[in-house]
Order: C-alpha cells, then sequence, then structure tokens
C-alpha cells in the first residue's frame, strides 16, 4: 500500500478539478456546437411575388426560394414565420411561393403573419401557413386573378405554324377559360386549406374582396388577431422549442447574397411609392401606379 | 476507484452539460399536419359553344340609318352580322355623320335610326328632331355598354391607361335615351354564379315572353352591360343573382328596354351584336328579331308634308285629261325622278296607272279631270262654269309650248266655276289648286288638279319643298283620304321674310306665322332653361330667333322690335340679381304676347312669391285654347329637374285665369302653375311655374305650339 503525501494528494485533486473544468468548458463547447441555440426564421413577402428579373434585379420569387432554402438548411431554424406584406402577383410564382412553403411545413412549423395586407397571390401563398394571424385592420383577401387578353394572330403568307394556336397559345375564349381555371383553382385552395373554418361561400369569395382582418376573421379567411410576434411565439410552441432567436431570413440571405445592397429589394414600382419603395395603396390598384408610371420601375 | 468514480462523474458532467442544454431549448417535437389536397373535380373549366340560328327572312321595308355623327365608338364592320340581316330583308342601310342641318332631310327618308357606342351628346335639335321622327312612328334603335367607352384624347396615354381610365359615354346616351323616358345606368352587370365563363359575361334567362322580340328565347348572353331603366316595358332583365356594379342590393335589373310605342328599342350591350358573340347561346336569334324589328317602315307618312315618303311602290306618273303629253310635264318629271331617287322610290311616266303601282296623277281642271272618281269618293264635286267641249277645242287649236301655255290659260279663262267640298264648303275653282290623297288595298294615289300647266308645276313645287304656304288642309269623308286646297300662284318663291330681315326664318323655309323671340335668362346658377327646346318646336312654323343672355347680353329695346311674342325661359336656373335686368327687359316691351316660364320665382317677385318641390301638373282648364289636344284632369308626369331648386307656387290672381295647376303628387297641390291673362287680344300674358324641358315630350309640342298660336292671336 502505497502512501500519498498531502501534497501530492493536493495535487491530484487541483488535477482533477482542471479535467472537470476541461472537460466541462469541452463539453459546453461541443454543446453549444452539436446543439445550437434554435430560432425562429422571419421570411417577408413584403414585395409582389414575381419570378423573372430583370437586367438590375431578380426575381422576388428566388429570393424567397433563398430565404426557404436558408431556413432548411440552418440547423438552428426550427420554425418559420412567413410576414405577409405583398398585394401578390405572378399567378405562377405565387403558386410556387404556395407549394415550396407546404413543403417546409413537412419539417417545421410554418406561421403565416399579415402586416398590412395579403392580397390576390400573396393570401394565395398565405394558406401554406398555419395558423394564420393578421391585424384587426389587414387587408385580406382579393381572391382571383387577371390577364390581358391575348391578341388573336392572323394566318399569313410568311409564318406556317402547325396549329391554329402554336403562334399565340391562345386565343380569347382559351384565356377566358384559363382565367376561369385559375379563379377556380385559387378557391379549391383557400376552400381546401381553410376547411370548416371557411364562412364565406366559393361565390363570395370569387368577387374579389379585401376584407379587413377582423372580417377575415369572422369570414375564416385568417386564425387569429395578433402580431408577428405572436406569430413567433405559435411557431416556437408548435415546433417545441424555448429560449430560440429570431434569425431574419431575407437580411440573412442578402447579406450572404449580395454584401448588404438593399438596392435590389425595391425594384418594385408597382403598389410602392417609387421614390421609397413603400408601399401607399392597396393591392390590385397596383397596376394602376404600374400604369401612371408607363409600366417602368 | 478513485479514476473511475472521476471519469464516471466527468462523464455524469458531459451529459448533463448535452442534457441541460437540450432540455434548456427543447420542450417538445414537431409532428407534421396532414396537407389536404384539392378536389380535382371542384375545377370545372367552362366550354364556349357557338351557334348560329338559321335566319329566315321576310321581306322587309324601309330604310336604317345608322348613326356616326358623335364619335360613335364602333366600327362600321362590327356591326356586320346586323347589317346583313337587314340587307336580307331589302333594308337598306345609311351612314350617316354629317352635321345637324342634314338630319331633318334624312330623317324624312328613313324607317329606322340607329344609335349604337355614341361619345359625344346630342344637342336639343337633334334630340327634338329624332322626338318627332319617333312620334310620327320611326323606330330608334339605342345601344351603349361600358367597353365601348369615350375615345381617349390624351396620345401620350397607353393603351392600357386608356383602358382603365376610359371616359363615360353614359352622359352621351343619355342625352338622346332620356328624351324617351330611357335611363342607362354608368355601371356593369355581373353574375358570379351562373354565366357565361366570366362574371361579366351575364346569362340572361328572363324575357318578355309577350313579345315578338323576346318570345323564344331561352336565354342570351351579354358581354359587359349596362343595366337601364324604363319608362316602357323590360324585354330582357337579369335574375336574382345577376347584379349591378353599382345598384347594390338590387335585382331583375333590365338590360334590355322597349319603350310603350314599340319605337325605341334600348340595348345595354353592344357586344353581342358582333362577331362571333351574336352566335352564343340565343344571342342569334335575338339579332334576326332585332334585324325584324328594324325592317319594319311604321312611320306615318299619311301628310302632304311626308312627300315623297308617302309613296311605297313605283310610282306612275300620269297626265290626266289631255290627249298629248305637255312638255313642261316632261321637264318636270325628270326633276321629280331626282327626288324620287333620292327617297329610294322609282317615278315613271305613264299613260295609264298600273293598279299594282302607287300613282301621282296631275291634271288641269276640265271635263275629264273633274269627273275623276277620286273627287267623288273624296267628297268633292267640281263644277266648270263652260261647256266642256268649248274647253277642249281651245286646248286642241295651240300647237307649241308657248301656244299651249296661251291655250291654258284660255282654259283658265274659261273655266271658271266652283268646287265644293263637303267638309270645307263651296269655294271659287278661279285660284285654287286642289290636292287629293288616297290610300286603298296598300296603293296610294296623289291627285293634283289645278287651272293650267304652270299651276300644276307650282303645286308639284309646293310638294317637293313642302311649302303648304297659302294651302289649307280640310277634313275628307275618311281616314283614307286627305285634301289640300291652296291658292295658285300665291306660293312664296322665296323664304319668307321674318318682320325684321336680322331674324331666324322658320326652319323649313315656310312662310312664317309670325315672329318669335325667345329669351334664354341663362344667367346665374342653373343647368337649362329649356329655350332651345321652345325654339325647335316652334322653327317648324315660326320666324324663331334665340337670344341667349349669357352670350349676348340683356337685349335692348331695339333688339325687341317688331316680334310677334316673347318667351322668357329661364328653366331651372335660380334667382339671382343678374335676373332683375330681365324685369327691365320686359318693361321695353311694348307690343305683343309675353311669356315667363321658369321654375324660380319671377324678376321683381323673390320675396314674395313662395317655393315648393312640384312633381307634376294637371289640366285645370281643357277649354282655354293652350290646352287644346289635352284633356280635364290630364296629369303630367314632370321630368328630373336638373338644378335642384324649389318651384315658385304662383299665386291667385284675379286677372289671370288658371289653366294648369299643381299636380297631386307636388306639394301645394292645386295652386297654380300656369296662368294666362290679356290686356287685349295683342298684349296676353302667360306664367309659367316650371322648367319647360321637364314636360313629356308629347306636351311639350302640343303646349308650345299651343302657346305660340295664344299669344299671337292666330
Amino acid at each position: 500500500m502505497t502512501t500519498v503525501s498531502p501534497s501530492h494528494r493536493r495535487w491530484r485533486i487541483i488535477v482533477w478539478l482542471l479535467v472537470f473544468v476541461l472537460v466541462g468548458l469541452v463539453s459546453a463547447c461541443l454543446a453549444a456546437w452539436l446543439i445550437p441555440r434554435p430560432a425562429v426564421g422571419i421570411i417577408r413577402v413584403n414585395i409582389d411575388i414575381f419570378a423573372t428579373g430583370t437586367d438590375y434585379s431578380f426575381g422576388s420569387m428566388e429570393l424567397f426560394q433563398a430565404e426557404i432554402d436558408r431556413a432548411r438548411q440552418d440547423r438552428r431554424i426550427k420554425a418559420v414565420v412567413v410576414q405577409f406584406d405583398s398585394p401578390g402577383g405572378e399567378v405562377v410564382a405565387s403558386q410556387t411561393l404556395y407549394l415550396e412553403l407546404q413543403a417546409l411545413r413537412r419539417s417545421m412549423p410554418v406561421v403565416g403573419a399579415i402586416n398590412t395586407m395579403a392580397a390576390s397571390g400573396a393570401y394565395y401563398a398565405a394558406m401554406a401557413t398555419e395558423p394564420l394571424y393578421a391585424r384587426p385592420s389587414s387587408s385580406v383577401g382579393n381572391v382571383g386573378v387577371w390577364g390581358y387578353f391575348p391578341d388573336d394572330l392572323a394566318v399569313n403568307d410568311v409564318i406556317l405554324a402547325s396549329g391554329p394556336f402554336k403562334l399565340s397559345g391562345s386565343n380569347r375564349d382559351e384565356f377566358l377559360r384559363e382565367i376561369e381555371g385559375i379563379k377556380q383553382e385559387f378557391i379549391a385552395t383557400v376552400t381546401s386549406q381553410r376547411g370548416e373554418r371557411l364562412q364565406i361561400t366559393s361565390v363570395d369569395l370569387s368577387q374579389g374582396l379585401m376584407y379587413p382582418g377582423r372580417e377575415a376573421l369572422n369570414l375564416g379567411l385568417v386564425d387569429r388577431l395578433g402580431t408577428q410576434s405572436d406569430a413567433v411565439a405559435e411557431a416556437a410552441r408548435q415546433a417545441g422549442i424555448a429560449h430560440y432567436e429570431v434569425i431574419d431570413l431575407e437580411a440573412a440571405v442578402i447579406n450572404a447574397y449580395f454584401q448588404n445592397e438593399s438596392l435590389f429589394l425595391h425594384p418594385w414600382a408597382g403598389a410602392a411609392d417609387p421614390a421609397t419603395g413603400k408601399r401607399t395603396v392597396p393591392p390590385g390598384i397596383y397596376l394602376l401606379y404600374d400604369v401612371s408610371l408607363r409600366g417602368e420601375p | 476507484m478513485k479514476t473511475l468514480r472521476n471519469l464516471a462523474l466527468l462523464g455524469l458532467l458531459a451529459v448533463a452539460i448535452f442534457g441541460g442544454r437540450w432540455l434548456w431549448f427543447h420542450q417538445g417535437s414537431y409532428r407534421a399536419p396532414a396537407i389536404p389536397t384539392i378536389d380535382p373535380a371542384a375545377i370545372a373549366l367552362p366550354d364556349v359553344v357557338y351557334a348560329s340560328a338559321m335566319d329566315e327572312p321576310a321581306q322587309g321595308d324601309g330604310r336604317v340609318v345608322l348613326d356616326f355623327s358623335h364619335a360613335n365608338n364602333v366600327a362600321v364592320t362590327d356591326l356586320t352580322p346586323l347589317a346583313v340581316r337587314l340587307a336580307a330583308r331589302g333594308v337598306e342601310v345609311v351612314l350617316y355623320d354629317d352635321g345637324y342641318d342634314e338630319l331633318a332631310p334624312l330623317l324624312q327618308s328613313v324607317s329606322a335610326f340607329l344609335i349604337l357606342a355614341p361619345t359625344t351628346e346630342y344637342a336639343p335639335e337633334e334630340c327634338a328632331l329624332l322626338q318627332a321622327f319617333v312620334e310620327d312612328g320611326g323606330r330608334l334603335l339605342l345601344a351603349a355598354d361600358p367597353t365601348h367607352t369615350a375615345t381617349e384624347e390624351d396620345e401620350d396615354a397607353s393603351e392600357l391607361e386608356a383602358a382603365l381610365f376610359p371616359e363615360s359615354a353614359i352622359p352621351a346616351i343619355n342625352s338622346i335615351a332620356r328624351r324617351f323616358g330611357v335611363v342607362y345606368f354608368d355601371d356593369y352587370l355581373y353574375n358570379l354564379e351562373t354565366n357565361a365563363g366570366n362574371y361579366r359575361n351575364v346569362r340572361l334567362t328572363e324575357f318578355d315572353a309577350e313579345h315578338t322580340l323576346t318570345r323564344d328565347l331561352e336565354s342570351v348572353v351579354f358581354f359587359a352591360a349596362h343595366s337601364l331603366r324604363s319608362d316602357g316595358r323590360a324585354l330582357v332583365s337579369g335574375d336574382a343573382v345577376t347584379r349591378s356594379s353599382v345598384r347594390t342590393g338590387e335585382t331583375d335589373l333590365a338590360a334590355v328596354t322597349l319603350s310603350a310605342d314599340d319605337n325605341v328599342l334600348a340595348l345595354g350591350d353592344i357586344t353581342f351584336l358582333t362577331a362571333p358573340y351574336h352566335t352564343q347561346a340565343d344571342n342569334d336569334r335575338f339579332l334576326n328579331h332585332i334585324a325584324d324589328w328594324l325592317a319594319v317602315d311604321n312611320r306615318q307618312r299619311e301628310d302632304f308634308e311626308d312627300f315623297p315618303y308617302v309613296f311605297k311602290q313605283p310610282v306612275d306618273l300620269v297626265q290626266l285629261g289631255a290627249e298629248w303629253l305637255d312638255p313642261r310635264l316632261i321637264v318636270r318629271t325628270g326633276e321629280l325622278q331626282a327626288v324620287f331617287e333620292a327617297a329610294g322610290l322609282t317615278l315613271e311616266l305613264h299613260a295609264e296607272a298600273d293598279p299594282a303601282h302607287d300613282a301621282l296623277l296631275l291634271g288641269i281642271f276640265d271635263g275629264l279631270t273633274v269627273t275623276h272618281p277620286l273627287l267623288a269618293e273624296a267628297g268633292i264635286t267640281v263644277t266648270l262654269a263652260a261647256p266642256e267641249e268649248e274647253a277642249k277645242e281651245a286646248a286642241k287649236t295651240d300647237t307649241d309650248a308657248e301656244e299651249s301655255a296661251e291655250s291654258l290659260t284660255t282654259t283658265q279663262t274659261i273655266t271658271q266655276g266652283m268646287v265644293e267640298i263637303e267638309t270645307l264648303g263651296t269655294l271659287a275653282l278661279d285660284g285654287t289648286s286642289l290636292l287629293v290623297m288616297e290610300q286603298e288595298a296598300g296603293r296610294r294615289t296623289l291627285l293634283v288638279l289645278a287651272e293650267n300647266a304652270d299651276d300644276v308645276a307650282a303645286a308639284l313645287e309646293r310638294l317637293v319643298k313642302r311649302n303648304f304656304a297659302g294651302c289649307v288642309e280640310t277634313d275628307a269623308p275618311d281616314d283614307a283620304r286627305r285634301i289640300l286646297v291652296c291658292s295658285t300662284g300665291e306660293a312664296p318663291k322665296e323664304t319668307p321674310t321674318p318682320k325684321k330681315e336680322d331674324k331666324e326664318d322658320s326652319a323649313d323655309g315656310e312662310e312664317a306665322k309670325g315672329a318669335i323671340l325667345i329669351i334664354a335668362a341663362d344667367v346665374g346658377e342653373g343647368k337649362r332653361t329649356g329655350a332651345p327646346e321652345l325654339k325647335a318646336i316652334l322653327s317648324a312654323d315660326y320666324a324663331v330667333k334665340l337670344w341667349s343672355i349669357k352670350e349676348d347680353g340683356l337685349p335692348t329695346p331695339a333688339d325687341l322690335a317688331d316680334y310677334d311674342a316673347y318667351l322668357f325661359a329661364f328653366g331651372d336656373y335660380a334667382m339671382t340679381p343678374a335676373r332683375v335686368g330681365v324685369f327691365e327687359v320686359i318693361q321695353n316691351i311694348e307690343e305683343g304676347g309675353i311669356m315667363l316660364i321658369g321654375e324660380q320665382p319671377l324678376p321683381g317677385s323673390a320675396e314674395e312669391v313662395p317655393t315648393a318641390p312640384l312633381e307634376d301638373l294637371q289640366v285645370k282648364d281643357a277649354d282655354h285654347p293652350l290646352m287644346a289636344g289635352f284633356s280635364e284632369d290630364d296629369i303630367l308626369i314632370l321630368g328630373a329637374l336638373e338644378n335642384d331648386i324649389p318651384a315658385m307656387v304662383i299665386p291667385e290672381d284675379d286677372e289671370f285665369a288658371t289653366i294648369l295647376v299643381r299636380g297631386p303628387d307636388s306639394a301645394e297641390a292645386d295652386s297654380p302653375a300656369l296662368v294666362a291673362g290679356e290686356d287685349d287680344p295683342d298684349n296676353r300674358y302667360i306664367i309659367a311655374g316650371f322648367a319647360f324641358y321637364r314636360l313629356p315630350t308629347v306636351a311639350q309640342r302640343t303646349l308650345a305650339r299651343n302657346i305660340a298660336a295664344w299669344l299671337l292671336n292666330e
């Protein structure tokens, strides 16, 4: 049996303490790395939804897609809140956003929060969120679609096409069917996603009216009245996380891609004030702004 | 052991750190919900079906005018389906884009007038002509819709901007439609449930099953249509789910209406008339019916002033009596043929009239012509003073034209006699020409008799120029005949001269019955005086001058000289200090009838005369000449007042007879609304407490003529 001197014993204790501290620190670091602080990501649908970019901008759907991808890739993000402040936009871009958000819902909660408005295509995309918040005076709805009549192209001796609609792809009657089909798809989406909560008929919905948030709540077009903070809390609750942080995915994406060149966030001059980019009019009317600017952004 | 224990503690520490962190941040887990999918059956796209209806045109009648004089926002080619159907019915379509001056003669010749998508307003004079046209049996088709708006004048505006910010064409169509009790609303019809592929393509299924225009229709599709209101009947209406974009809550909205007299058809859509949209639903069938409705000539052309449109078939020109053809008649025939050709008729010289044709019979009073059966049937007996054989002998002795004229003059001298008309009395044959028109079995015959060939020619000239000054039309024994007796050689060859050279003539150049000055008191706040309507009606018979105080200032005593009557039209202009000057103008009138007509108290009486809303009038004294054509207790519903001011209530005064009173729906009912008095027959006065333009159309015409006749003591 060996005898340990007091000084030696003291040293051993010190060493073990150091080891404990070291292991504790390493464990803490490892835990922080392996178990990051969860976050709720904010996707901001705050411009019109369009897929096609221009020479000096990109389509807003590209930005939204990047934000959704970021939410999937960032291990911290356990839930997403989609903040709507948009008059809508192109049909296919809006449907793309809707489908992408539905896909995201398979992996994390996706909660909607309507700020000023979610109209037309923005409301279409909002159907992929659960639940959907609105302010009492938010503008909600504007279900429907519009488009320009196609030109009827004449048969001529310069171009020979293989079919009557090969050149134009459509005519006035087919365009009418197309518009009606998109409207029905929109309404079917709303009725399927809102289910029994919906207290408005498809016919009334097809009027294309925008409703104030409180009326939208009564009609079952939204679930609750509340703010973005309420939506974030609900998203965290669904995800089962606490002590989370909130990540602005738009800023994150912009920072990553464009070194904070926020200029690219304001290519749209439709519903927005052309000088400030701030939207001042209801949706549906954004076409008029576009017209007054002769279509120039 | 201690080492193992410590290592275990180290492990526990690490687990505690990891577990604690995990539990600090995670309190549950997310379970993805089941996401509902769309039922594919919920998407059912509409099919657009085109189906033409077989057109079985019957031979129609008349000429149709397509009005393009008001910047109409429709292309002629758009109306090809309608034009083709009219052509198939033998109806000529005339395009009209001239000025107002050409409208009156044009309306003489046509049976229907089409106004589609006008974008500029109709002037009161045009409205008055079209009102007379419709009252005369002419048919008027009105059509406007929200996609045929006023054209954009801003050249910098894009096509889209013009489409989104159109200038409404509603004021233009309503400027004429309201004259016939029709109002187009500045809206569009929509149906969210049973539409034709789109909310604005409304499928209309409510029809008037009693009318031939709509009796066999099941559904028509209108492509953005205005809703209408009409005093007549609604032929096509929306159902309980067809709504107006502005008439919130209203249903059963009319999209096609027809006036009570069947003469004004108003359509709320134009697109359904155009290709290919006329082949959806029963649109094509409806278009056929519209063409049938237009291809009917119901114009009442029974008056001599309707010459040559009194004829509807090829016309045979026959010289009665003489065995030779008067060379002057040949010359006249050439001129007449041009007149007839312009009217779409043919005129040929024949020895005898074909029973299948209409006939224009010319002759001088002689033994053969005065026994013509047409005279006996009209109750006319002509007695020649000289033996018939002597007259013939005198005529035969002259061979060349000049000599012939002399011989006819000789005839004139020997045919001194009498013409006895049952309904008029006996006239001296000398200096008389006689025109008798007969319609039997669809054939029309016009007999013109005079003392000599020159007077026959002069009578024809009267017909062509519709100048019947010096003539009197008298009742015939039955409705199939009309008789006109004229004094020969006295028809004015030039336009009658009013009392002053600078006064206007009667509109059609006839000798005016008198000179009337209409003073539009258009100063201050107001919309309409009614003066143009008065002028349009009275110009046919009187030399009328319209004086606008706003444009011409107050008339001086010199301006007022030599008129027979003075009509001060205040209309809906409110009482203003500027009107006080009008009172002084009235003081300067030394002689002649005076009428003051307007809603507001008269100049100089503002404080004494009360006012109250006025909705209708009632005839009080049907025996007064001013009420000729009206019956006791007739109610005249007044139109809308454009400048909303209460109308004056005229105090009762023993010096004035009360002719019209306020109607039962008006405030202060039974109070005087039109009073009349006189110092002597040359100085008569009328005061009317309503705006003339508010009167119903027919009442306007009747009352205006009565007023003029009474003021001028005719």
